[in-house]
């Protein structure tokens, strides 16, 4: 090897730039590959017209069977489905949408930032169901304290125990009276609210807000367009030794040696390069002793448009800042303190106020239609459902034996469909929100309790978990592979379960956690 | 003196061809495009102050966003529209093109009905749901309604991303 590092890093987004920037901080030289090219903001980015574009907006037929988020206009930003095929049961459908670019998935996430609690740390002493994580809450607040202020995260401190305050940028803002009135109301059914919580600035990736801080350090190198095919081990100590990968343009092979790994891929292309893998020590893969590497597979349910009203003081343009306007979050009520016979655990929701309700809604056509999108324009209410997901082992990933990537890399097989927790749930969501619109005056004109198919909310976690047994889970507390350890796993593979909060927020503290601890190590000479 | 090409490499203005020019449909047959123009104009007729569907190329814009559609949905349009015909002639004794506003009424009815997550089980119905969000959506889309609109900045701008090497 031409340069000497200490840790390579598989990936750059969210998990990967949070260890990159840990790292080497504390003087550890890394080596970072990530499949996909940087992004060029002047160059490759114009503002353009809808009609401009090949097909007004409506983006190529059949590109993206899977990615409901995809637009003209980014199209190009996600990850080609053909390239990266994948498959299911046609009986469940699953929709994996992927980023392969420098930043990955933090160039295009929604930003919330919401921390879980011991609500979800520890569920099973609450309902019995699954495993408790082996850290608590207790353990990553203080990184949780560090990471929101790197992202600038606003909200509003409420003191609540199912959704823990953070260090926030104050949102004082004031509520238009559409959303006060809906606090009310919900208030009165004893359903809590509070102000959105996400990450501010132009950008919040790890492009903007970890990358560059790394890269100042001078002990940082970023490899781009590098398709890692399989994860090596030394056959005398059974550790991992480094990594194969493939230029994405050139198609030339490379290796690139190493005395720590840490993957960060996402969460199921880590697990995807774990399975692939095999070794004579590892037959069913890196790290799989216990046999439940790619299993426990979950995300979050996403009820989206869950309810449309409209605010009937806003028809007719009346609308304005006053009354329309904001948005906010309700936080997870069911199953607190008291118990639901239905279903487990819980959900939350988004709310807006100020949009124009989709013309599908309207029985209507022709004039009578314009005329009426004309009077609501502005005039909408809505929310979306963001619902616990149980972690069942039977929902699972592994390889698909006849299905290779563009690279000759095999691909992955997803098996994940919901069950009755999730469908009661959703249809409870449903009539919550509806009787909350109802107790605020607005009125309802359109609901329904359909989830988009498992993997749509981009929130897929699990396959990866961590847990103190190591005939139970793949990583210990610290993200560290109990059979390997100087193998590394700090991205949403690792979760053991969820709540209905993004992700996002809790994968930079694990991120942040784990890499301080593997310093410790590494100064410790104990890896 | 040189002349100043040789300085400075000049930008030239370019003319998009639907600006100036109508694109040759292909994909449905006459008689199918002939009754989705005559749906589009009923599905969004002109107002005012916006232009309608046909104002805004609709059938154009569909016949070949169509052709390069998944079969399905090729199937769901070219059956539709067909649908139209045979009833409008069945009923009426025209081609769907040719029929009154209140005669289009009574085979545009499912419209009338209330929305659901699922969609309406029945063909016509289904075809008609999604044509009426299409052909909304070519319309806003499209560069008369942009022309049309009385807002200082066009809403139908957005950041595009060229292909990446």
């Amino acid at each position: 090897m031409k340069q000497d590092y200490d840790v390579l890093i598989i990936g750059s987004g969210a998990s990967g730039g949070m260890a990159s920037l840990t790292l080497t901080r504390l003087g550890v030289r890394c080596l970072m590959l990530d499949a996909g090219p940087p992004l060029d903001f002047d160059r490759q980015r114009a503002f353009r017209s809808v009609y401009d574009l090949p097909y007004r907006g409506f983006g190529e037929p059949g590109r993206f069977p899977h990615v409901t988020q995809a637009s003209e206009f980014d199209a190009n930003l996600w990850a080609d489905e053909k390239q990266n095929p994948y498959s299911y049961d046609p009986k469940d459908p699953y929709y994996w949408v992927r980023i392969r670019l420098i930043g990955g998935k933090t160039l295009r996430w929604g930003r919330a930032s919401w921390r879980m609690s011991d609500y979800e740390f520890k569920n099973k002493d609450h309902d019995g169901f699954g495993d408790n994580w082996p850290i608590s809450y207790a353990d990553l607040a203080p990184y949780y304290d560090r990471v929101e202020p790197m992202f600038r995260v606003s909200g509003r401190k409420e003191g609540l125990p199912q959704l823990p305050d953070g260090v926030f940028l104050e949102d004082n803002s004031r509520d238009s009276i559409s959303v006060q009135r809906f606090i009310d109301a919900a208030k009165k059914m004893d359903v809590p609210t509070t102000k959105p919580r996400v990450a501010t600035g132009t950008l919040a990736s790890s492009v903007n807000l970890l990358l560059p801080d790394a890269l100042a350090t001078g002990n940082l190198h970023i490899v781009p367009n590098a398709i890692a095919r399989m994860l090596t081990v030394d056959n005398n100590t059974g550790k991992v030794n480094g990594v194969s990968f493939i230029d994405r343009i050139s198609k030339r092979e490379y290796f690139a040696p190493a005395r720590v790994v840490i993957v960060g891929a996402s969460c199921l292309e880590s697990t995807r390069l774990l399975l692939n893998s095999k070794s004579r020590q590892y037959p069913e893969g890196l790290a799989n002793s216990s046999g439940t590497l790619g299993h426990y597979l979950f995300d979050q349910f996403y009820v989206k448009g869950v309810v449309h009203a409209v605010v009937p003081e806003a028809r007719g343009g009346k609308g304005g800042r006053e009354l329309m306007g904001g948005g906010g979050y309700i936080p997870r009520f069911r199953n607190l303190n008291t118990r639901e016979h239905r279903f487990i655990r819980g959900y939350a929701y988004d709310f807006g106020s100020g949009g124009t309700p989709p013309a599908a809604y309207i029985a209507k056509y022709g004039a009578d239609l314009l005329n009426e999108l004309a009077d609501i324009q502005g005039a909408g209410f809505d929310l979306t459902t963001m619902g616990t997901v149980l972690p069942r082992f039977e929902h699972h990933v592994s390889i698909d034996p006849d299905l290779k990537d563009a690279w000759g890399i095999p691909s992955l097989r997803i098996s994940q469909r919901y069950t009755d927790n999730e469908f009661e749930m959703a249809k409870d969501s449903m009539n919550v929100a509806e009787e909350i619109c109802r107790n605020a005056g607005f009125e309802i004109i359109a609901k329904h309790h359909q989830m988009v198919p498992p993997g749509e909310s981009i929130h897929e976690l699990g396959t990866c978990r961590m847990g103190d047994d190591p005939k139970r889970s793949v990583l210990n507390k610290f993200n560290q592979a109990h059979d390997v350890n100087n193998l590394f796993v700090m991205d949403g593979s690792a979760f053991v379960s969820g709540g209905p909060q993004n992700p996002t927020l809790t994968i930079l503290a694990l991120a942040m956690r784990s890499s301080e601890y593997l310093a410790e190590q590494l100064k410790k000479n104990s890896i | 003196m040189k002349p100043p090409a040789v300085e400075e490499i000049p930008k030239l203005a370019m003319t998009n061809a639907n600006a100036v020019l109508a694109p040759a449909p292909g994909f449905f047959s006459p008689e199918q495009y002939a009754a989705l123009k005559r749906l589009g104009d009923l599905l969004v007729p002109a107002s005012q102050s916006k232009p309608g569907a046909a104002a805004a190329g609709v059938a154009e814009f569909l016949d070949f966003l169509l052709a390069r559609s998944p079969h399905p949905r090729q199937q769901l349009y070219r059956s539709g529209l067909d649908r139209l015909n045979a009833d409008s002639r069945t009923r009426f004794g025209n081609p769907f093109s040719l029929i009154t506003e209140t005669q289009a009424a009574e085979l545009l009815a499912p419209l009338n009905a209330p929305w659901t997550f699922e969609g309406p089980s029945e063909e016509l119905a289904r075809f008609l749901a999604s044509a009426k969000s299409d052909v909304l959506r070519a319309t806003v889309n499209s560069r008369e309604w942009a022309a049309a609109s009385t807002r200082r900045r066009g809403s139908g701008m957005g950041a595009y991303w060229y292909a990446l090497d």
